[in-house]
Protein backbone atom coordinates (compact mmCIF):
# COMPACT_ATOMS: atom_id res chain seq x y z
CA UNK A 1 0.00 0.00 0.00
CA UNK A 2 0.84 3.43 -0.50
CA UNK A 3 3.11 4.75 2.58
CA UNK A 4 1.31 7.97 3.19
CA UNK A 5 -1.93 5.99 3.56
CA UNK A 6 -0.41 3.52 6.11
CA UNK A 7 0.87 6.55 7.76
CA UNK A 8 -2.51 8.06 7.78
CA UNK A 9 -4.06 5.27 8.84
CA UNK A 10 -1.55 4.46 11.76
CA UNK A 11 -2.15 8.06 12.40
CA UNK A 12 -6.01 7.98 13.08
CA UNK A 13 -5.55 4.70 15.51
CA UNK A 14 -2.87 6.38 17.25
CA UNK A 15 -5.11 9.51 18.09
CA UNK A 16 -7.75 7.57 19.07
CA UNK A 17 -5.76 5.35 21.78
CA UNK A 18 -4.05 8.85 22.78
CA UNK A 19 -7.85 10.34 23.42
CA UNK A 20 -8.70 7.39 25.39
CA UNK A 21 -5.46 7.39 27.65
CA UNK A 22 -5.73 11.16 27.93
CA UNK A 23 -8.42 11.38 30.11
CA UNK A 24 -6.36 9.90 33.11
CA UNK A 25 -5.85 11.67 35.95
CA UNK A 26 -2.74 14.09 37.29
CA UNK A 27 -0.37 12.54 39.95
CA UNK A 28 1.44 15.45 42.26
CA UNK A 29 0.31 17.96 38.93
CA UNK A 30 1.80 15.68 36.53
CA UNK A 31 -0.27 14.47 33.27
CA UNK A 32 -0.27 10.49 33.69
CA UNK A 33 -1.86 10.34 30.50
CA UNK A 34 0.66 12.48 28.43
CA UNK A 35 3.41 10.55 30.33
CA UNK A 36 2.01 6.67 29.54
CA UNK A 37 1.62 7.65 26.03
CA UNK A 38 5.09 8.81 25.68
CA UNK A 39 6.64 6.07 27.51
CA UNK A 40 4.74 3.21 26.27
CA UNK A 41 4.80 4.89 22.69
CA UNK A 42 8.70 5.53 23.08
CA UNK A 43 9.28 1.43 24.37
CA UNK A 44 7.09 0.26 21.40
CA UNK A 45 8.85 2.33 18.43
CA UNK A 46 12.40 1.45 19.76
CA UNK A 47 11.73 -1.90 19.79
CA UNK A 48 10.01 -1.56 16.03
CA UNK A 49 13.14 0.35 15.00
CA UNK A 50 15.44 -1.96 16.49
CA UNK A 51 13.51 -5.66 15.18
CA UNK A 52 14.17 -3.72 11.53
CA UNK A 53 10.82 -4.78 11.26
CA UNK A 54 9.82 -4.62 6.99
CA UNK A 55 8.91 -0.81 5.36
CA UNK A 56 5.49 -1.37 5.27
CA UNK A 57 4.74 -2.35 9.14
CA UNK A 58 7.15 0.56 10.37
CA UNK A 59 5.03 2.84 8.36
CA UNK A 60 1.85 1.90 9.71
CA UNK A 61 2.51 0.92 12.88
CA UNK A 62 5.60 2.70 13.72
CA UNK A 63 5.20 6.50 12.00
CA UNK A 64 1.37 5.91 11.96
CA UNK A 65 0.61 4.41 14.70
CA UNK A 66 3.19 4.82 17.60
CA UNK A 67 4.34 8.64 16.14
CA UNK A 68 0.32 9.31 16.64
CA UNK A 69 -0.07 7.82 19.83
CA UNK A 70 3.11 9.98 22.02
CA UNK A 71 2.76 13.73 21.91
CA UNK A 72 5.29 16.29 21.73
CA UNK A 73 2.95 19.46 21.47
CA UNK A 74 0.39 18.49 24.25
CA UNK A 75 3.33 17.56 26.91
CA UNK A 76 5.13 21.08 25.95
CA UNK A 77 1.84 23.08 26.11
CA UNK A 78 1.19 21.31 29.65
CA UNK A 79 4.61 21.92 30.64
CA UNK A 80 4.18 25.38 29.22
CA UNK A 81 0.97 26.25 31.66
CA UNK A 82 3.20 24.67 35.03
CA UNK A 83 6.15 27.57 33.70
CA UNK A 84 2.82 29.95 33.54
CA UNK A 85 1.81 28.88 36.75
CA UNK A 86 5.35 29.63 38.30
CA UNK A 87 5.19 26.01 39.52
CA UNK A 88 8.75 25.12 38.69
CA UNK A 89 9.29 22.00 40.96
CA UNK A 90 6.77 20.18 39.20
CA UNK A 91 7.95 21.44 35.58
CA UNK A 92 10.96 19.99 36.07
CA UNK A 93 9.41 16.77 37.47
CA UNK A 94 7.45 16.71 34.45
CA UNK A 95 10.23 17.49 31.48
CA UNK A 96 12.31 14.99 33.59
CA UNK A 97 9.81 12.03 34.16
CA UNK A 98 8.82 12.44 29.86
CA UNK A 99 12.32 12.53 28.89
CA UNK A 100 13.67 10.15 31.22
CA UNK A 101 10.68 8.02 30.90
CA UNK A 102 10.79 8.08 27.18
CA UNK A 103 14.76 6.89 27.49
CA UNK A 104 14.26 4.40 29.74
CA UNK A 105 11.54 2.71 27.26
CA UNK A 106 13.68 3.23 24.38
CA UNK A 107 15.86 1.24 26.71
CA UNK A 108 13.66 -1.23 27.02
CA UNK A 109 13.11 -1.72 23.54
CA UNK A 110 16.17 -2.41 22.78
CA UNK A 111 17.01 -4.55 25.40
CA UNK A 112 13.91 -6.85 24.56
CA UNK A 113 14.81 -6.75 20.60
CA UNK A 114 18.02 -8.49 21.77
CA UNK A 115 16.95 -11.30 23.10
CA UNK B 1 -10.36 12.75 16.67
CA UNK B 2 -9.45 9.85 13.80
CA UNK B 3 -9.87 12.08 10.54
CA UNK B 4 -7.39 14.63 12.24
CA UNK B 5 -4.98 12.23 13.21
CA UNK B 6 -4.59 10.59 9.75
CA UNK B 7 -4.04 14.27 8.43
CA UNK B 8 -1.36 15.40 11.08
CA UNK B 9 0.42 11.67 10.64
CA UNK B 10 0.65 12.17 6.55
CA UNK B 11 1.90 15.89 7.49
CA UNK B 12 4.32 14.72 9.61
CA UNK B 13 5.18 12.28 7.10
CA UNK B 14 5.49 14.59 4.24
CA UNK B 15 7.75 17.32 6.54
CA UNK B 16 9.47 14.30 7.87
CA UNK B 17 10.58 13.33 4.29
CA UNK B 18 12.05 16.67 3.09
CA UNK B 19 15.16 16.81 5.72
CA UNK B 20 17.52 14.71 8.01
CA UNK B 21 15.07 13.16 10.29
CA UNK B 22 16.81 14.83 13.53
CA UNK B 23 16.50 17.94 12.30
CA UNK B 24 13.19 17.14 10.82
CA UNK B 25 11.20 15.59 13.73
CA UNK B 26 13.40 19.12 15.86
CA UNK B 27 11.10 21.32 13.19
CA UNK B 28 7.72 19.49 13.27
CA UNK B 29 7.77 19.32 16.81
CA UNK B 30 8.52 23.12 17.01
CA UNK B 31 5.94 23.73 14.55
CA UNK B 32 3.22 21.68 16.43
CA UNK B 33 4.13 23.34 19.51
CA UNK B 34 3.40 27.17 17.63
CA UNK B 35 0.14 25.59 16.79
CA UNK B 36 -1.13 23.77 19.66
CA UNK B 37 -0.19 27.63 22.03
CA UNK B 38 -2.15 28.99 18.99
CA UNK B 39 -5.50 26.85 19.45
CA UNK B 40 -5.18 26.49 22.96
CA UNK B 41 -4.93 29.99 23.83
CA UNK B 42 -7.22 31.05 21.18
CA UNK B 43 -10.09 29.20 23.65
CA UNK B 44 -8.53 30.35 26.60
CA UNK B 45 -8.37 33.78 25.35
CA UNK B 46 -11.28 34.55 22.55
CA UNK B 47 -12.93 30.83 22.20
CA UNK B 48 -14.45 31.00 18.48
CA UNK B 49 -14.10 27.48 17.68
CA UNK B 50 -16.14 24.91 19.49
CA UNK B 51 -14.92 22.30 21.61
CA UNK B 52 -14.95 19.79 19.11
CA UNK B 53 -13.14 22.18 16.51
CA UNK B 54 -10.53 22.80 19.24
CA UNK B 55 -10.33 18.82 20.19
CA UNK B 56 -9.88 18.01 15.98
CA UNK B 57 -7.61 20.57 15.77
CA UNK B 58 -5.13 20.42 18.77
CA UNK B 59 -5.94 16.49 20.39
CA UNK B 60 -5.91 15.32 16.74
CA UNK B 61 -4.35 16.48 13.63
CA UNK B 62 -0.96 18.77 15.88
CA UNK B 63 -1.10 15.70 18.39
CA UNK B 64 -0.27 13.76 16.10
CA UNK B 65 1.70 16.00 13.65
CA UNK B 66 4.11 16.22 16.72
CA UNK B 67 5.75 12.85 18.11
CA UNK B 68 7.81 11.98 21.18
CA UNK B 69 8.95 8.32 20.36
CA UNK B 70 10.89 9.35 17.26
CA UNK B 71 12.20 12.01 19.34
CA UNK B 72 13.29 9.76 22.14
CA UNK B 73 14.63 6.83 20.00
CA UNK B 74 16.42 9.35 17.80
CA UNK B 75 18.42 10.76 21.11
CA UNK B 76 19.03 7.46 22.24
CA UNK B 77 20.62 6.51 18.61
CA UNK B 78 22.45 9.75 18.67
CA UNK B 79 24.97 8.80 21.77
CA UNK B 80 24.66 10.08 25.28
CA UNK B 81 25.79 13.82 24.77
CA UNK B 82 24.76 14.68 21.15
CA UNK B 83 21.64 12.51 22.13
CA UNK B 84 20.94 14.50 25.57
CA UNK B 85 21.86 17.57 24.07
CA UNK B 86 19.32 17.06 21.26
CA UNK B 87 16.47 15.81 24.33
CA UNK B 88 16.54 19.36 25.97
CA UNK B 89 16.90 21.35 23.15
CA UNK B 90 13.94 20.28 21.49
CA UNK B 91 12.17 20.58 25.00
CA UNK B 92 13.13 24.16 24.94
CA UNK B 93 12.56 24.91 21.32
CA UNK B 94 9.00 23.72 21.74
CA UNK B 95 8.39 25.69 24.81
CA UNK B 96 9.56 28.50 22.93
CA UNK B 97 6.96 27.67 20.63
CA UNK B 98 3.74 27.63 22.74
CA UNK B 99 4.89 30.71 23.65
CA UNK B 100 5.37 32.11 20.70
CA UNK B 101 1.74 30.63 19.74
CA UNK B 102 0.76 32.61 23.14
CA UNK B 103 2.11 35.67 21.86
CA UNK B 104 -0.01 35.26 18.37
CA UNK B 105 -3.32 34.91 20.04
CA UNK B 106 -2.47 37.73 22.28
CA UNK B 107 -1.08 40.32 20.19
CA UNK B 108 -4.60 39.20 17.19
CA UNK B 109 -6.35 40.38 20.49
CA UNK B 110 -4.64 43.61 21.03
CA UNK B 111 -3.04 42.89 24.61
Amino acid sequence: MEPALLVGLGGAIGAVLRFVVSKAPTARGIPLGTLAVNVLGSAAFALLVFTREPADLMYFIGTGCLGGFTTFSTFSYETFRMLENHDYYTMGANILSNAGGGILGVLLGYGISLL
Amino acid sequence: MAAGGFCGAVLRFLADAQVSTLIGTLLVNTIGCVFMGIFMYESIYIGVFSRRTRLFFTTGVIGTFTTFSALTVESFQAGAVTGTAYLFASILFGLAGVLAGRHIISYQRGI
